[in-house]
């Protein structure tokens, strides 16, 4: 089977990575499931405290991370817009144009951003650093955390305050209730990567 | 897996919202959203949600107009709550009268009908289009982006591959699940995406040379010569 074709050049966009195009629209396409389906899963309990944190944000940052700027943005994007054309793939199984409305429109917007930002820092850091040992892991977890930071909760306090009319400092009150569980999400995303990068090193293979 | 394979939870009828043209139906739900969001009223928050519950019985699906209520209600709380104390503890310390609290449970509750109003609007479409429809309606949407480099057909693609792979991620959640439960091991995040990742990568994987095989995506540039052939 393998045979028929055979040494067949990998068809890239814009040589922008080493993944044939197939493989591109397949793991975007998977990626976006992955974000979707943690969207849809009830609360885990975390760590000693047992503080239930929900795994959507955790998956738009490992996709960032773990895909790169391009890939990851391409994929959160998808992901995006699926759920405002109606498929119900936000966290309650919402879906559709009228969560712009809703609370947490910032924060979806913000998640492609985010996710690029992630990526293309985190290939800054695979690039710089290659053969160190646990720094390097400590720099992709600030690389998650700067990307939140810079887009996921300026927008989403942003959103709250035009789709709930609040003031700045109630959006901001409500938006820190999510810091800690941020933290969180952004190490277990980095401690998942970390595997991912040696079970798939390829992964690490990218230009963005 | 049953939680996941309910994807498209469309409810088969010949009404005339079920018939409108999808793109008419994004029209409306756009305008409810920008409306309620815009203009903030208590008259036309009422005048949208008036408008969405004639809609779902001109649909035949009344009864599915309070059916997101049981999910939602919590996260309207909040809303109605955030907004309550932006407005009465917050936004009058420069101001010398004390907070009115008739009007603050008043506005309040225009956002919350508001929100609702949008929400519900949004799963009507949902309900009365078919999933394929809704699935052509993205790629004719792809469509509109080809100057800026999007390849429809790839992203359209993309967005098959999504679908399909939602309930095997779904399933790869459950059987790690329930395999850390068998052992007796508590599940924690990590114990629980880590294989889920594994797999799916693999699944990714796998999924492109299925593509590859197939001679999916068309490549741009025999689509290109397909549209300028004669």
């Amino acid at each position: 089977m393998s045979s028929s074709v055979p040494a067949q050049p990998h068809r890239t966009v814009h040589g922008a990575s080493a993944l044939p195009v197939p493989t591109q629209v397949a793991v975007t396409g998977v990626f976006a499931a992955l974000i979707a389906v943690a969207a849809m899963l009830p609360p885990i309990p975390v760590g000693g405290f047992g503080v239930p944190i929900t795994l959507q944000t955790f998956a738009v940052m490992l996709t960032g991370i773990v895909l790169g700027a391009r890939l990851g943005f391409l994929a959160v994007l998808l992901y995006l817009v699926a759920g405002l054309a109606g498929l119900p793939v936000f966290s309650g199984f919402s879906g559709g144009l009228g969560v712009l409305a809703g609370p947490s429109a910032g924060y979806l917007l913000a998640f492609p951003l985010a996710a690029a930002l992630a990526g293309a820092l985190t290939t800054l850091v695979l690039r710089r650093t290659a053969g160190r040992g646990f720094g390097r892991w400590a720099l992709v977890f600030l690389s998650a955390m700067v990307a939140s930071f810079t887009f996921v909760h300026p927008m989403g306090i942003g959103g709250m305050m035009i789709a709930l009319e609040l003031d700045v400092i109630t959006a901001l009150g409500a938006d820190m209730v999510f810091w800690p569980g941020d933290v969180l999400k952004n190490v277990l995303a980095t401690a998942v990567a970390v595997t991912l990068f040696r079970a798939f090193p390829g992964l690490a293979q990218r230009r963005w | 897996m049953t939680t996941f394979a309910r994807l498209f939870d469309h409810r088969p009828g010949s009404s005339p919202v079920h018939r409108a043209p999808l793109g008419l139906k994004y029209l409306v739900v756009l305008a409810v959203t920008v409306l309620v969001v815009s203009w903030r009223a208590p008259l036309v928050a009422l005048a949208a949600l008036a408008v969405v519950v004639v809609l779902h019985g001109a649909a035949g699906l009344i009864g599915e107009f309070l059916a997101p209520l049981r999910r939602l209600w919590p996260l309207l709380l909040v809303v109605g709550l955030a907004r309550w104390i932006s407005e009465v503890w917050v936004r009058p310390a420069g101001q010398a009268a004390g907070p009115d609290v008739g009007a603050a449970v008043l506005n309040a509750g225009v956002v919350v009908v508001g929100v609702y109003a949008a929400l519900t609007a949004a799963r009507l479409l949902l309900l009365t289009t078919p999933g394929p429809d809704l699935l052509d309606g993205m790629e004719r949407f792809f469509g509109l982006f080809r100057p800026l480099g999007v390849h429809p057909q790839a992203a359209a693609l993309a967005v098959n591959v999504m679908v399909r792979s939602i309930p095997w991620v779904g399933t790869a959640v459950e059987e790690t699940s329930e395999a850390l439960a068998a052992r007796g091991v508590r599940r924690t995040p990590q114990r629980l995406m880590l294989p889920v990742l594994v797999a799916t990568v693999g699944y990714a994987r796998a999924t492109g040379e299925a593509l590859a095989a197939r001679g999916l995506p068309d490549e741009p540039e025999h689509r290109h010569q397909e549209d300028t052939a004669p």
